[in-house]
C-alpha cells in the first residue's frame, strides 16, 4: 500500500449566517433571549458549506475539483490549506503544502516588484535564502527584468500576473492547492505554466486543483471528485465524474447577479453586473437581453473597454460585444460608473448560457480585470417564436430573422408579379 | 522553464482538526515564520515611507505637531504647572509613550480587517500581524525618542540615575498596547462596530493619563483611584526615570499585574479566534 498524501475524514464547515455583525445588535438580542423574547432574527441560521467529506489521496496523485457555484469549493481548499478551521472531521497532509488561492494574493501595489517578490515568497512559505538564489530565475520567467526595481502599480495586469504566477511557479511543496489558477496570462504564458503545472505532476507532486475548465482538468487531474451542495456526489476516474457532472442540467445555475472582490491594484473592474432589474432569469428570446455591469475605474486606461461574452455550458464564446465606440470609451474618467448593454432579440436559442464579464485594454493581449469563474447564469426560452407556438424547439445557434424574398423565377409561365399592373 | 525548484520535501504529517478546546500558544510556530515576519515589517514601513508626501519625516511631525498644540492650549492660554520639567520636554515625553500605547492599540485593532486579502489567501500564524504593527509603533516611538533627546539637551534635563529604568516603561507601554489590540482586533472582526468606538475609548484614556498635565494636579484623595489607570502609570514612570519628573504613586505598581492578565488572556483569546477569523471577513 502506497502512503496517502492527502486524507480527509469527515470534514465538514458550518457557517453562521446572522445578524449579530454588531456589538450593539448582538447585546440587544442578548437581553432579549434572556427576558425570553427572542426574535426571529435573533436566532443566527447555520448554513453548512462542507459535510461529511472523506477521501484520500496517494502520493503523486492529481484532484481536480468540479462543481457549480457555492458548491464548496473554495471552502474545501481553505480548509486544507489552513485558511480556515473546519468545523468538524479532521484532515491530514503529509508533507509540506503550498496553497495558490489566487495569484498574486498580498501584492502590495506601491512596494517595487522586487520587494513584492520576496514578500510574495515568504508569504507562501518559502525562505528569504531560497527566494535569493532563485530570484533571478523567478524574475526571467515573468519576462520582467527591466521592470524589477519600478513599483508594481505601474505595471500591465499582464506582468504583474506573470510575477505573481512566476513566484507561485517556484513554489513546489509537496502538497500543491491550486484555485482557478491556470487561467492567467496570454496563451503562450499560459502554455509556460501548464507545462510547469505538467513537469511537477510527472515529479511525483500531488496536487489539488478547482478549475472551471474542463479541458484544465481532463488534462491534469488522474481523479477528480464533484462537489454538489457541499457533499461529494462523485469521486473518481476523471472522465467519468466530469461526464456525470455535465449531463446535469442544474450545473448552470441561475444567478441574476454577480459581484466581483475588489481588486485595489487593477486600475478598471467590474464590481457586479445583473440582469436588468425586472427581467427574466429565463430569458424569452424574443426580446432584447439587458446587463447592467458596475464598473469602478481608478485611473483611467485609454483603450480599455468593458466586455461582455456569453458563453455556452460547452464554454464556447456564442456572442461577444464590448463598449468601444461607447461615450465612457472614449472619455474615460475616475469614478463608478454604471453601463447598460442591450443586446439584440434573437441572440441565441433556447438553452443555459453564463455571461461573463471583463475589462480589456486594446493592444494589450492579457486583461486588465476578468474573472472567469464568476458569471450570471440564465436560460434562454422560447415563448413567442412562431416555433414555440407549434411547440417545436429551436434548433441552430443563433434565432436571428433573415430576410426572404420570393419572385417568380425567370422564364415562368405566369406573368412577373412586378408587372402584374400593366 | 526553470531547472530547479525550490525542494522542500518533508514526510511530517499535518493534523488539521477543528479549532475547540484548549489551544496551544504555538510560538515555536512563530519562529519557524520569521522571514515572514520580517517582510511584513518592511512592507508596512516601506509602504509607508512610499506613500506618504513627507515620507519618513511624518513619524515625528505628528507628535512635533501635538506637543506644539499642547503647549499653545495648556502651557500658554491656561498656564499650567508642571513642576521640574520644562513644558516642552515634559509634554513631548507625555506625548511619544501615549502615541507608543495607543498607536500599537489602533493599528492592530484594524489590522485584520487591513490584512483580510492575505489572510483569506495564505495561512500563517495570525499573530504575525499583531506583531508587525506593535513593531512598526516601536520604531516610530524610537525616532520619536531622537528627538525628545534633541529637545532634552537643549533645555539641560539631565537624565536622573533611574534612567535605567526607563526600558521598562517602554516595554510595559509595549505590552499594554498589544494586551488592548489583541482584544479588539478578533473583536473588530466580528463586530464591526467596535472599530467606531476604539478612538473614543482610546480618547477618554487619554484625558485619564497625564499626557498633557502633571499628575499632581489631581487632587490628593483621587490620586490612588488616578492610579489604576495603567496610563498614568506608564507616562508618569516613563518620565520619572527619564526626566526625573514626580514618580507614580505605589499603588500603580499594581497595574502591572493587571495588564500582564490583561495581555496573556488577549494572546489566549486571539489564538483561539485565529482559526476562523477569516470566516467572517
Ligand atoms: N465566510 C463565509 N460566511 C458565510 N457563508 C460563506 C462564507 N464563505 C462561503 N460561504 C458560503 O458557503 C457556500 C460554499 O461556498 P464556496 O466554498 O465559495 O463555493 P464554491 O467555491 O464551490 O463556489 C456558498 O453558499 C457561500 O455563500
Amino acid at each position: 500500500m502506497t502512503e496517502f498524501a492527502v486524507e480527509a475524514e469527515n470534514l465538514g464547515k458550518r457557517y453562521l449566517l446572522g445578524p449579530s455583525r454588531e456589538l450593539g445588535g448582538a447585546i440587544k438580542s442578548l437581553a432579549r433571549r434572556a427576558l425570553g423574547r427572542a426574535s426571529e432574527s435573533d436566532a443566527r441560521r447555520e448554513f453548512w458549506a462542507l459535510r461529511d467529506v472523506s477521501f484520500q489521496l496517494e502520493r503523486g496523485e492529481v484532484l481536480g475539483i468540479v462543481g457549480r457555484n457555492g458548491a464548496g469549493k473554495s471552502t474545501l481548499l481553505k480548509i486544507l490549506s489552513r485558511v480556515t478551521a473546519p468545523t468538524t472531521g479532521v484532515a491530514r497532509m503529509r508533507g509540506r503544502v503550498g496553497s495558490l488561492l489566487e495569484v498574486g494574493s498580498g501584492f502590495h501595489p506601491d512596494l517595487s516588484g522586487r520587494e513584492n517578490v520576496y514578500l510574495n515568497g515568504v508569504t507562501m512559505g518559502l525562505t528569504r535564502a531560497q527566494i535569493a538564489s532563485h530570484f533571478d530565475e523567478i524574475v526571467a520567467f515573468a519576462e520582467v527584468e527591466s521592470f524589477i526595481d519600478t513599483p508594481v502599480k505601474h505595471y500591465s495586469s499582464g506582468m504583474y500576473m506573470r510575477l505573481a504566477f512566476s513566484v507561485a511557479a517556484h513554489l513546489v511543496a509537496d502538497v500543491m492547492i491550486l484555485d482557478e489558477v491556470l487561467a492567467v496570462g496570454d496563451a503562450s504564458f499560459q502554455r509556460k505554466c501548464l507545462g510547469r503545472m505538467d513537469g511537477l505532476t510527472s515529479e511525483g507532486r500531488t496536487a489539488i486543483l478547482v478549475s472551471h475548465s474542463m479541458a484544465a482538468i481532463r488534462r491534469h487531474c488522474s481523479r477528480a471528485m464533484w462537489l454538489d451542495g457541499g457533499e461529494i456526489r462523485a469521486f473518481g476516474a476523471t472522465e467519468e465524474v466530469i461526464s456525470a457532472y455535465l449531463d446535469t442540467p442544474s450545473r448552470l445555475e441561475t444567478s441574476r447577479e454577480v459581484s466581483y472582490p475588489l481588486r485595489t491594484e487593477a486600475a478598471m473592474q467590474v464590481t457586479a453586473a445583473r440582469l436588468l432589474p425586472g427581467a427574466a432569469v429565463d430569458h424569452d428570446l424574443t426580446e432584447p437581453l439587458t446587463f447592467e455591469i458596475d464598473l469602478e475605474t481608478r485611473r483611467p486606461v485609454p483603450g480599455a473597454y468593458v466586455g461582455l461574452a456569453i458563453r455556452d455550458p460547452s464554454e464556447t464564446i456564442r456572442y461577444w460585444t464590448a463598449d468601444i465606440d461607447s461615450e465612457r470609451f472614449h472619455n474615460p474618467v475616475a469614478g463608478r460608473q454604471r453601463l447598460t448593454v442591450t443586446c439584440p432579440p434573437r441572440l441565441l436559442t433556447p438553452g443555459r448560457y453564463t455571461a461573463h464579464f471583463a475589462v480589456i485594454a486594446m493592444g494589450r493581449p492579457e486583461p486588465v480585470f476578468a474573472m472567469q469563474e464568476r458569471f450570471i447564469g440564465f436560460g434562454v426560452e422560447d415563448r413567442g417564436s412562431f416555433l414555440a407556438s407549434y411547440g417545436l424547439l429551436y434548433p441552430g445557434m443563433t434565432a436571428q430573422e433573415s430576410h426572404w424574398g420570393a419572385e417568380p423565377a425567370p422564364g415562368d409561365m405566369q406573368e412577373p408579379a412586378r408587372t402584374a399592373h400593366g | 522553464m526553470p531547472s530547479a525548484v525550490v525542494e522542500s520535501r518533508s514526510d511530517e504529517v499535518v493534523e488539521i482538526r477543528p479549532n475547540k478546546g484548549f489551544v496551544s500558544l504555538r510560538l515555536g510556530e512563530f519562529w519557524a515564520y520569521r522571514d515572514l515576519l520580517r517582510e511584513m515589517i518592511a512592507r508596512d514601513m516601506l509602504a509607508r515611507y512610499k506613500q506618504s508626501f513627507l515620507g519618513k519625516a511624518w513619524v515625528i511631525v505628528q507628535p512635533l505637531t501635538l506637543m506644539t498644540l499642547y503647549y499653545f492650549i495648556f502651557g500658554v492660554i491656561l498656564e499650567l504647572k508642571t513642576g521640574v520639567v520644562p513644558f516642552p520636554v515634559f509634554l513631548l515625553g507625555g506625548v511619544l509613550i501615549w502615541q507608543l500605547v495607543a498607536a500599537s492599540a489602533t493599528n492592530i485593532s484594524y489590522s485584520m480587517v487591513s490584512n483580510a486579502h492575505l489572510m483569506n489567501k495564505v495561512y500563517f500564524p495570525r499573530l504575525l500581524i499583531p506583531v508587525s504593527q506593535s513593531v512598526a509603533a516601536v520604531v516610530d516611538f524610537a525616532f520619536g525618542l531622537l528627538v525628545l533627546a534633541g529637545f532634552m539637551a537643549v533645555a539641560r534635563v539631565a537624565l536622573p540615575p533611574q534612567a535605567l529604568l526607563a526600558p521598562l516603561f517602554v516595554v510595559y507601554a509595549i505590552v499594554t498596547g498589544m494586551a488592548l489590540g489583541l482584544w479588539l482586533a478578533p473583536l473588530n472582526v466580528k463586530y464591526r462596530d467596535i472599530g467606531q468606538a476604539v478612538p473614543l475609548v482610546l480618547q477618554v484614556f487619554m484625558y485619564a493619563s497625564p499626557v498633557f498635565y502633571s499628575p499632581t494636579l489631581v487632587p490628593e484623595q483621587w490620586r490612588s483611584l488616578y492610579y489604576l489607570n495603567p496610563g498614568a502609570g506608564i507616562i508618569q514612570g516613563f518620565r520619572w526615570s527619564l526626566m526625573g519628573d514626580v514618580p507614580p504613586e505605589p499603588i500603580a505598581w499594581v497595574c502591572p499585574l493587571l495588564v500582564a492578565a490583561l495581555f496573556l488572556s488577549g494572546l489566549y483569546f486571539f489564538r483561539s479566534r485565529e482559526a476562523e477569523l477569516v470566516d467572517d471577513l
